[in-house]
């Protein structure tokens, strides 16, 4: 009976001081905690992807997303589109760049040729979604102060999560200018470190969109990923909806998959 | 009169697209159901497997289907119908197309077959139209090099096998080759013999070669490729509208389309050594927020000069001078960049042409320009996104063409010689853009212009609409002068799987 009280003890101890320590951490050490945690080497995903306009139209679209790091909190990407027809084969890299500012190129097949992206285009939306080529880049930490608003409980998929609620403002006057977002507003959920759902507040501070977070699967080790998110987009009414159909984590994945010659040789459409 | 036929031609096309109305006019009804979307997308994904993680592949990796279904699933194409009216006649002359109605239907398709790091690759096109001389059979004695100055009504133009591995990929086959980082002219993009029966929807012919892209380091890459075969450039009909006015008299300038007249002889570049052409580039990306490439092109030029000989007349003993279109041999020097500052992308190219034996000038071709990006003055005007490209083109001729027998250059043959060429794109939302593109030519004497509106509309998943309007004028020797009857209304579809 003793020995039982003394495992409860230490065992309430335990957590009461986990959370001591939870409750100290800054917003950016909840970030760092979860960039760390759900980070991996490389990662090729398959998805579904439906736009949907204010009448309800539906547009259906594949994609495949490569990533990989290539240094420390280095990454690449590739976004491409394997249909409908007339998208087909348009492609979006992303480099991220440390202490400068990313390089985007956008392939687009009739063209035949790659484009570069200024960096005040990333805030446009890509390829008819709504998410904006902002979006489809590497969030460097240091850019973006995080502040703690609150904890709450969040009701989400039918089930209460314990939720760090953080605000993410651009950190100097240089990103104020290039982002799209006045600030955004992350339900994290404490356990898993895993985003539920971010609002998106414009360069006006108006409630642009909201973006939802389904189905966290781990998917190896610590890593969890959602496989269906949502992003309601209350300016244009319109929303994205993407279903992951497949995924790979920490394969082996050449570097050159994230060059031109990987996708004017067709490579990326096989 | 005039005006009577551009309303009618309006309210025709009007009435083809109301009749064709977007699928979601008339549901204004718009609430936000995402978990319906997201359990609609579940139904539909219910016969692929469920996804748990690590265990999963991508459908790369999956277990090896066979060879037919696979080239099922990697089958695409696309179908489009187009419809062009003409709000004036042609111009007259002597056995010229005068009708102003014209549609055509052209199919393309493309497929593979993958084994391990080779891949075969076919692509091509089947079309046909309603213009007179435009179409041809399919030769099969011209596979290698289509002498025909018309389309073929079939083509594969891609076939290629690829050998790729993570640093490099060996093409050997049919297939395009680009070049330059320019966006709406690019001078050094001279290996892209087209065909150009209709100029303004023009067509890669590809060409044939053996190709190595080598990756030397990230983002690094040296290309070099054999070009065993000139392809030349198709240009339209004796009959066409687009010859334009005849040019009268001893004008010694020639461009293009004179070079399509039927009383000039074709001095073919046969498939000999002497004719290979063989091209080197290095090209990197990414570097300090550049990007930047160098090539080199050596082997027949794809301008044509005239050079003129004396044959025997038609009485013995007399002679009349015959003109002779002629491929000359160069070597193109190329370099160029990309970079992008704020919300600004700014691009430039120039390439050297030296023409062997002074057959041709030897010149400079450059362009420079810019890409802005508007986002929140857009959004002021309820539109997604503006973008508007502006460059401006022009040559220095380092050294005339001077050689005996030959009485034209290339010059007028060659674009961007003192041009301005831009393009704005206004996007409303993923389904419904405009764009306006304008070419002008300010070169004195010769001054030309073109314009284009477009609207494009997507009526659903992979089938795309577009309305344009093509507008020209200018001098009537130039390019686009001597188009200026050619104003015209063009409606498409196009349905890509």
């Amino acid at each position: 009976m003793a020995k039982r009280t003394i495992i409860w003890i230490i065992g309430i101890l335990f957590l009461f001081s986990a959370s001591v320590v939870s409750a100290q951490m800054t917003g950016k050490q909840v970030m760092e905690k979860q960039k760390e945690r759900h980070k991996v080497k490389t990662e090729i995903g398959n998805e579904d992807m439906v736009l949907q306009d204010k009448s309800g139209a539906k547009e259906n679209r594949q994609v495949v997303r490569y990533a990989k790091e290539v240094g420390k909190d280095l990454h690449r990407y590739l976004v491409v589109f394997l249909s409908p027809g007339d998208i087909r084969g348009t492609a979006l890299r992303t480099w991220e760049k440390k202490g400068g500012d990313n390089d985007q190129w956008l392939y687009l097949p009739a063209q035949k040729k790659e484009q570069r992206i200024a960096k005040a285009g990333k805030r446009n939306y890509f390829m008819g979604t709504d998410f904006t080529y902002e979006d489809m880049e590497p969030e460097d930490l240091d850019n973006f102060n995080y502040n703690i608003l609150r904890s709450e409980q969040f009701s989400h998929e039918g089930k209460a999560y314990d939720c760090y609620v953080i605000e993410a403002l651009p950190a100097n006057d240089k990103k104020k200018q290039e982002t799209g977002y006045a600030k955004r507003i992350m339900w994290i959920e404490k356990v898993n470190l895993t985003t539920l759902k971010t609002d998106f507040y414009d360069r006006r501070v108006k409630h642009q969109k909201t973006q939802l977070n389904y189905k966290y699967v781990n998917v190896g080790g610590a890593v969890m990923r959602p496989m269906q998110t949502i992003m309601n987009n209350m300016e244009k009414s319109h929303k994205t909806a993407t279903t992951t159909r497949s995924r790979k984590i920490n394969i082996n994945m050449a570097d050159s998959t994230f060059t031109d010659s990987f996708i004017l040789s067709g490579k990326h459409l096989e | 009169m005039r005006m009577n036929r551009l309303l009618k031609s309006l309210a025709f096309l009007l009435a083809v697209y109301l009749l064709c109305p977007p699928f979601s006019w008339g549901q204004a009804d718009y609430r936000f159901q995402e978990d319906d979307l997201l359990k609609e997308m579940d139904k539909a994904g219910e016969a692929a497997p469920e996804q748990k993680g690590q265990e999963k592949i991508a459908p790369a990796a999956a277990k090896p289907t066979p060879v037919l279904s696979k080239l099922v699933d990697d089958f695409h194409g696309s179908l489009r119908l187009r419809g062009m009216h003409y709000w004036q006649n042609p111009p007259e002359r002597e056995g010229a197309d005068t009708r102003n109605d014209f549609g055509s239907a052209l199919f393309k398709f493309s497929d593979k077959i993958a084994y391990k790091d080779f891949a075969l690759n076919v692509g091509g096109w089947v079309e046909y139209g309603s213009e007179e001389n435009t179409y041809s059979g399919t030769s099969f004695s011209e596979f290698w090099q289509d002498m025909d100055r018309r389309r073929r009504i079939m083509d594969v133009s891609d076939l290629y096998l690829n050998y790729s591995r993570d640093t490099f990929n060996f093409l050997v086959g049919k297939k395009t080759l680009t070049n330059g980082m320019s966006t709406l002219y690019l001078p050094s993009d001279r290996m892209r013999p087209q065909d150009l029966n209709d100029p303004l929807d023009v067509k890669d012919l590809n060409i044939w070669q053996a190709r190595l892209d080598y990756d030397v380091a990230e983002a690094t890459t040296l290309t070099a490729a054999f070009l065993p075969v000139y392809q030349p450039q198709k240009t339209p009909s004796e009959t066409s509208r687009w010859m334009g006015e005849r040019k009268q008299g001893d004008s010694t300038e020639f461009d293009l389309y004179d070079a399509g007249n039927a009383n000039m002889k074709d001095d073919v570049a046969k498939v000999t050594d002497n004719n290979f052409g063989y091209f080197a580039r290095f090209k990197k990306k990414g570097f300090h927020g550049w990007d930047f490439f160098a090539s080199f092109y050596h082997g027949p030029n794809p301008f044509y000069v005239v050079r003129e000989e004396q044959v025997p007349g038609p009485t013995p003993g007399t002679t009349q001078p015959q003109r002779i279109k002629e491929v000359v041999k160069v070597d193109d020097y190329a370099a160029g960049f990309s970079t992008t500052y704020e919300s600004w992308e700014f691009h430039g190219e120039v390439v050297y042409n030296y023409t062997y034996d002074r057959k041709d000038d030897d010149y400079f071709n450059y362009v420079g320009g810019f890409t802005y990006t508007f986002d929140d003055f857009a959004k002021k005007l309820w539109l997604e996104k503006i973008d508007v490209t502006v460059e401006y083109a022009n040559e220095i001729i380092t050294r005339f063409q001077n050689a005996e027998t030959y009485v034209s250059s290339s010059k007028k043959s060659r674009l961007g010689r003192n041009d301005i060429l831009s393009r704005i794109n206004f996007e409303y939302n993923n389904k419904l853009s405009f764009q306006f593109v304008c070419n002008f030519q300010l070169t004195r004497g010769e001054e030309g212009r073109f314009q284009r509106l477009e609207a494009k509309y997507k009526l659903r998943d992979g089938l795309i609409t577009k309305l344009a309007g093509e507008f020209f004028g200018g001098q009537s020797d130039s390019l686009y002068g001597r188009w200026q009857r050619n104003d015209r209304l063009i409606l498409e579809f196009e349905y890509s799987f």
